[in-house]
């Protein structure tokens, strides 16, 4: 390749062309404008969003199911300050995201040149790695180094500001490859001993549950993973976002743990003798008590951040590396004891608890996800916001393949869910993809309902609408006397006309009996994105519920008949 | 408990490198008594490092991984020399 000719912003263009970029995602602007020039002759598709949040949620859901960086891209000032949610969801999820940031020129840098924001300092509590390039040359091996970061180890959102003389400058340079990032190791391979010291301990459990986090998606173990499951007959539970790191329809299989977890999968950590989490690193969700956190069980813990280890929960054995390798090393040392009369035992948890809602009184939510599963036959790609509708889609729509699960979980970010949708189903055209959305949080990021029809993108937008910001609600009414504050939806549009203005296609539900048909219609439409309007009971709650900083024992399994205490912890 | 502690961080002399130390420490309720930063006398062209901090005890090993898995870090270590946080020191080397 010549790289003589051109000026910063072709090389950074044609970098991302050699490093297999398909489409970027952005909002135009001044300081932006050469990187957008040299796109306008490129193979790489550009997606022009409605916001810049959008962009970043968009990347985000593309790299979700991909496993490729999605790429953003925005002008400086308020189009880089747009971007910071986006990549603190990406961020807290280890998700792989390029983030490019025009930036006025460098001559003007801390003059508070209009549009100047120092993206730079903003950002960087919220991003694994950033640059702020100040030469034309340096930018080939910034892109590079930035790919490598961003992907590589424990994934996750790299940004590079840009200004635009350095865009607009001529590349001289004669950029080999050589990446100088001497302080960054990886640590795929773990060490033998750190393997042989996790099979001793799985080879003498009796009661051994498996907690299932996203680094075993990323690292791709779901394969591993199944043997593992059924090589040890070992019950798995799994966090928020790795759904579908193993099939929920797995006899083995608890589904999710945690605060809005299955009560059985919450039982089995309370009375397990070891739990080895493969790439969770046991947050708050989940375990709310430290102390108090999965009494008398051995804990394990494989992950590929070293920080991870000890940060919460002091394991008794670890391997630190790529969860993947580490259980293919595992799985041939594994001679494991009989756990028949604890799968037994967690079967009976089961069935003396199911996962369950009233069907009486008003159409449920909990139904009419029900019905999206069973209309899609379980097999679409699921995006969520964030709420009670992310709740119950989570205990609801069962995964049974990796990466069709996108949910902001670390962040708990609401705006997520759509826009997250529209980069997954670019990614996979061929799949079906359904967002589950809520009335709050679709309202926050919905402009992007022209890029979706745009594109034709046949997304099936579920809006689970309770008029309420359900979740917030729910702790008011549990914990603060029905005090509702802040959280009536009062002056919600009409989602159907809505979605009519922008050309969508629209279907609406409020009775429990159409569910089925509304569902069937509307998932046999593929001419473009449709949205249902799910006009759901104004105030119900998910349960069960571990209440914030409480330990799994605390467990609220159905609706409480007293007031309860407010929880000590993060809620 | 709090007890005063001594780091000595390798690492990259690119601009932000000094925020990004600052921001883990801060994060994590630690407070800098003193700061001191001098290049090495290698080729390497990295810098050192040198910090007094005060904080909890029971942090400082995740300080310390946070610290290390900074990307432009190269490596993070107890100053042991006393030496290592005196400012004079550190003016001879430059
Ligand atoms: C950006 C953002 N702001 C505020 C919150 C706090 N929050 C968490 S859930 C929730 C309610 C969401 O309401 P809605 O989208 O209607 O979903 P529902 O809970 O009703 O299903 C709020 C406000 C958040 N998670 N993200
Ligand atoms: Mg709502």
């Amino acid at each position: 390749m010549s790289l003589t000719t051109k000026n910063g912003a072709a090389i950074l263009v044609s970098c991302l062309e050699q490093l297999g970029v398909e489409y970027v995602f952005g909002y135009s602007g001044g300081a932006a404008l050469p990187i957008f020039d040299a796109l306008y002759d490129s193979s790489i598709k550009l997606i022009l969003t409605r916001h810049e949040q959008g962009a970043t949620h968009m990347a985000d859901g593309y790299a979700r199911t991909t496993g490729k960086a999605g790429v953003v891209l925005v002008t400086s000032g308020p189009g880089a300050t747009n971007v910071i949610t986006g990549a603190l969801t990406a961020m807290m999820d280890s998700v792989p995201m390029i983030i490019l940031c025009g930036q006025v020129p460098t001559g003007l840098l801390g003059m508070d040149a209009f549009q100047e924001a120092d993206v730079f300092g903003l950002s960087m509590p919220a991003v694994k790695h950033n640059y702020l390039v100040k030469k034309t040359n340096d930018v080939p091996r910034v892109i590079y180094e930035a790919f490598h970061i961003a992907n590589s180890g424990r994934p996750g959102p790299v940004l590079i500001d840009l200004p635009k003389d350095v865009t607009s400058g001529k590349y001289d340079g004669d950029f080999n490859g050589t990446l100088e990032i001497p302080g960054y190791h990886v640590p795929h391979q773990p060490t033998t001993d750190a393997v042989k010291s996790l099979a001793t301990l799985l080879n003498k459990a009796r009661k051994p549950v498996l907690l299932v986090g996203h680094g075993a998606l990323i690292s791709k173990a779901h394969k591993e993973v199944l043997a593992l499951a059924e090589k040890l007959n070992a019950p798995v539970v799994t966090t928020l976002l790795a759904k579908g790191a193993f099939p929920e329809t797995h006899p083995l299989s608890l589904g999710m743990v945690g605060m809005y977890g299955t009560a059985y999968a919450n039982k089995a950590m309370i009375n397990c003798d070891l739990v080895m989490s493969i790439g969770s690193r046991w947050d708050d969700r989940i375990n709310g008590n430290p102390k108090k956190f999965c009494p008398n069980a051995k804990k394990l813990h494989i992950d590929i951040d070293p920080a991870e280890i000890g940060k919460i929960v002091t394991p008794d054995a670890y391997a630190i590396g790529d969860a993947k390798i580490v259980l293919q090393q595992l799985l041939p040392l594994l001679a494991p004891e009989n756990t028949s009369a604890w799968v037994k035992e967690v079967e009976d948890f089961k069935a003396n608890h199911p996962l369950t809602y009233y069907k009486e009184g008003g159409l449920k939510a909990q139904q009419v996800i029900h019905a999206a599963y069973t209309a899609s036959k379980g097999n679409a790609i699921v995006t969520t916001d964030v709420g009670q509708h992310q709740m119950w889609a989570a205990q609801f729509y069962l995964n049974s393949r990796p990466d069709t699960w996108l949910s902001s979980g670390g962040a708990g970010t609401m705006g997520f869910g759509f826009p997250a949708a529209i980069g997954a189903q670019i990614a996979r055209p061929n799949e079906m993809v359904i967002a589950v959305v809520g009335d709050g949080g679709f309202q926050m990021t919905l402009s992007e309902l022209s890029t979706a029809a745009i594109h034709k993108l046949p997304i099936k937008i579920l809006v689970v609408d309770n008029k309420y910001l359900g979740m917030v609600r729910q702790w008011q009414e549990l914990f603060l006397d029905n005090r509702y504050s802040g959280v009536d939806m009062v002056g919600n549009p009409d989602f159907v006309k809505l979605a009519e203005a922008y050309g969508i296609k629209a279907f609406h539900i409020d009775k429990a009996e159409n569910v089925d048909s509304v569902m069937q219609q509307a998932f046999a439409y593929n001419e473009g994105p449709c949205l249902i309007h799910a006009e759901v009971i104004k105030e119900d709650n998910v349960y069960p519920m571990v209440p914030a900083g409480a330990c799994l024992e605390e467990m609220v399994i159905c609706a409480p008949t007293e007031k309860m205490a407010m929880p000590e912890g993060s809620t | 408990m709090e007890h005063t502690k001594k780091l000595s961080i390798k690492f990259i002399n690119k601009s932000g490198n000094i925020i990004r130390v600052a921001l883990v420490l801060e994060r994590r309720g630690y407070n800098i008594k003193s700061l001191n930063i001098y290049p090495l006398n290698d080729d390497s062209g990295y810098s050192e490092m040198f910090l007094e901090l005060r904080g909890e005890d029971a942090k400082f090993d995740q300080i310390k991984k946070q610290l290390a898995k900074l990307i432009d870090i190269i490596e993070v270590k107890d100053a042991i020399r006393a030496e290592d946080v005196v400012p004079v020191v550190a003016y001879a080397r430059v």
